[in-house]
């Protein structure tokens, strides 16, 4: 296996608020790797986006953040301004969540593509638009001579994704992540966006990462799925191995709740009961205690720490490698 | 575009009317009448005044023959300064006024904006509250009374001072030169310094954490291009739209500083023709006065349209 490009040990973010702290990314620690995906999943406020964004050393202004990540071998976390903006969007792009928004208004597409290649590329006017016109056919923009020219407002929502993605490509990053790349699209358009993710992945060799709370999202497509729950990771796992033996009681769950799981049943998706834990509180114990069906007197008073299972990891005091 | 454009103006033609109708009764009906003020006069004399300005006639008669007037560009013989119309009279004056209010508007705009993109930029800093506290104080304090504090230190303090004096005073009254300007212009801009840039400020801290901006910076653009490519153009459109009203603000403040600093600009006709019931000055000022804002808020509708492609109108 190629040597991992980027590799993150125990990050912890944590931001202050009027209310307390809120602990929101807890100990999580990964790598990525050239032609691998990596899948994250976890439903809303499990610390995904977060960890990633902390990755980028973009988080908000009232956070804080320990641990390492490590890019060649410096760790980006410590890294003046200048450094990380040379890394920022050159070796590493970030797909935001909101694509809708993402894109200034008042901004043609041909200049929000242009500005990337002319700052980190040096590149000439005409060299820049050449390789935008090109990424544009990666991303499957029809007409893209034409759609240059026009506003963000002007194209659809799926467009709009294409061209977040093409901003994504332009600089040839070693690490794409993609935050939720298909949570606002129809269906038809999220399996069109997706292709483009599958076409990268064989295409280049670029290491890639899909962000999303739905496992269909990444099924066939990751190599390695992480899944977060209360800012922690809880399992990770090759992906064909979770989905036919999930470790942790919340991926079985995740995995019943999975419409294909479910629809030949002919019932209603089985949702988690409960609530997300309370990133200002965690508790002693294993934070999915409350919603688990396995929950005994151990799971309150000591939390599972990460153990290997074969090459596979889980936090949970009741998985059974395979 | 073009459909757009002609439709807004011919709205304006209704808009005027109403606004004149409106100020003609209200003027006509406050009490007195422009020759109270000549009580020793034959009272034969008075009516036969009042026979050659039609004061003797029905009032819808009145307006009627006032319209007739207008629309061939006349706004009538001034009632108080009986040896001019009141063309002429604008005529004079509106240059100064103009020269006066389009300076303070500029002035107004560079600095206000400046100000609020600095205290946006090092928010919650002390230069931040610093800038905060100061243009509070300049919307918080009325004209009347900074333009006399403005008179006193420009005008008087810095002139004592031995040597340098000549060259720090500046004169505090009648029109001239620039230095004769500097005082009215910054008198007249403090009030919209303070608006403007208390609105720049919460704007461009709304965009700097807008999605987009965000999006900039975590495609590694230098500062300086999130800044001034991202942010700003989205910031500084909500000024564009409150020129409408900054006008307003700066033509209603001519009317005090014009008359503290005894310029002869339309203010202080404004004031002399209101006391006086110089009701054809008073009517025609207002009608130039309602023109120009409605005017520039056409302007600024259209410029809008041009610089937010969102709400661009396209035929
Ligand atoms: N600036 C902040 N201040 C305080 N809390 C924050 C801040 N930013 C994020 N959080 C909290 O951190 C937690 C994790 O957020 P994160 O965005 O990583 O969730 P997520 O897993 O990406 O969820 P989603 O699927 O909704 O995007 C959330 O509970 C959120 O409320
Ligand atoms: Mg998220």
């Amino acid at each position: 296996m190629l040597d991992p490009i980027l590799e993150v040990e125990s990050l912890n973010v944590s931001f202050a608020t009027p209310d307390g702290t809120v602990n929101a990314v807890n100990d999580v620690s990964f790598k990525l790797r050239r032609k691998r995906c990596l899948g994250v999943v976890g439903e809303s406020g499990s610390g995904k986006s977060q960890t990633f964004l902390a990755v980028m050393a973009s988080l908000a202004s009232n956070a804080s953040c320990s641990g390492k990540v490590l890019l060649d071998g410096k760790n980006l976390l410590r890294l003046p301004k200048a450094e990380i903006r040379q890394i920022r969007g050159n070796r590493i792009a970030f797909i935001m969540q909101d694509a809708l928004t993402a894109l200034t208004p008042h901004m043609r597409i041909g200049e929000l593509l242009m500005e990337g290649l002319m700052i980190h590329k040096k590149l000439s006017r005409s060299e820049a638009t050449r390789k935008i016109l090109n990424v544009l056919d990666v991303v499957r923009i029809p007409d893209a001579a034409s759609r240059i020219n026009m506003y963000p407002h002007e194209l659809s929502g799926g467009m709009r994704q294409r061209i977040l993605i093409a901003q994504a490509l332009l600089c040839e990053p070693d690490i794409i992540i993609a935050d939720e790349p298909t949570t606002a699209l129809d269906v038809t358009v999220q399996a069109q966006i997706l292709d483009i993710f599958d076409e990268l992945k064989r295409d280049t060799d670029v290491a890639l990462v899909l962000i999303t709370h739905d496992l269909g999202v990444i099924a066939g497509r990751a190599d390695e799925v992480m899944v977060m729950y209360g800012g922690r990771a809880v399992e990770k796992s090759e992906m064909r191995a979770l989905y036919v033996n999930p470790l942790h009681p919340y991926t079985a769950g995740l995995l019943a709740a999975m419409p294909s799981f479910a629809s030949n049943l002919g019932e209603a998706l089985p949702a988690i009961a409960g609530q997300p834990p309370d990133l200002q509180s965690l508790p002693k114990g294993c934070a999915f205690m409350p919603r688990c069906s396995k929950a005994a007197q151990i799971c309150t008073d000591e939390r599972p720490l990460l153990k290997s299972y074969g090459d596979r990891k889980a936090a949970c005091h009741f998985a059974e490698g395979s | 575009m073009f459909a757009y454009c002609l439709r807004r103006i011919l709205i304006l033609i209704p808009t005027l009317f109403i606004i004149i109708a409106l100020s003609f009764l209200l003027i006509y009906s406050a009490p007195g009448g422009p020759f109270d003020a000549e009580a020793a006069l034959d009272p034969q004399i008075i009516e036969n005044l009042r026979q050659t300005y039609n004061l003797d006639k029905p009032l819808h008669q009145q307006f009627g023959l006032y319209l007739g007037r207008l629309m061939q560009g006349d706004l009538g013989p001034s009632m108080i300064y009986r040896d001019f119309t009141v063309n002429e009279l604008l005529g004079a004056s509106l240059p100064i006024s103009i020269n006066l209010g389009l300076k303070s508007l500029l002035l107004a705009i560079l600095l206000g904006c400046s100000i609020g993109i600095a205290a946006a930029l090092k928010r919650n800093s002390k230069l931040d509250y610093g800038l905060m506290f100061v243009s509070m104080s300049g919307i918080a304090v009325p004209s009347f009374v900074v333009a006399p504090l403005l008179t006193l230190f420009f005008g008087i303090y810095l002139k004592e001072i031995p040597g340098v004096g000549s060259y720090l005073g500046l004169p505090v009254a009648g029109w001239g030169g620039l230095r004769n300007q500097i005082l009215p212009i910054i008198a007249l801009a403090l009030p919209q310094i303070a608006i403007i840039a208390r609105l720049t400020r919460a704007s461009m801290i709304e965009v700097l954490s807008s999605n987009y901006v965000r999006a900039a910076r975590m495609r590694g653009l230098p500062e300086r291009n999130v800044i001034l490519n991202h942010a700003l153009p989205a910031a500084l459109l909500p000024i564009i739209s409150y020129l409408g009203p900054a006008l307003a603000g700066v033509i209603t403040g001519s009317v005090i500083i014009e008359q503290i600093f005894d310029l002869p600009g339309v203010g202080r006709y404004f004031v002399q023709g209101a006391m006086n019931r110089d009701y054809t000055l008073v009517l025609g000022i207002i009608l130039v006065f309602s023109t120009t804002v409605l005017l520039l808020n056409l302007i600024v509708d259209i410029l809008y349209g041009y610089l937010d492609p969102r709400v661009r109108v396209d035929e």
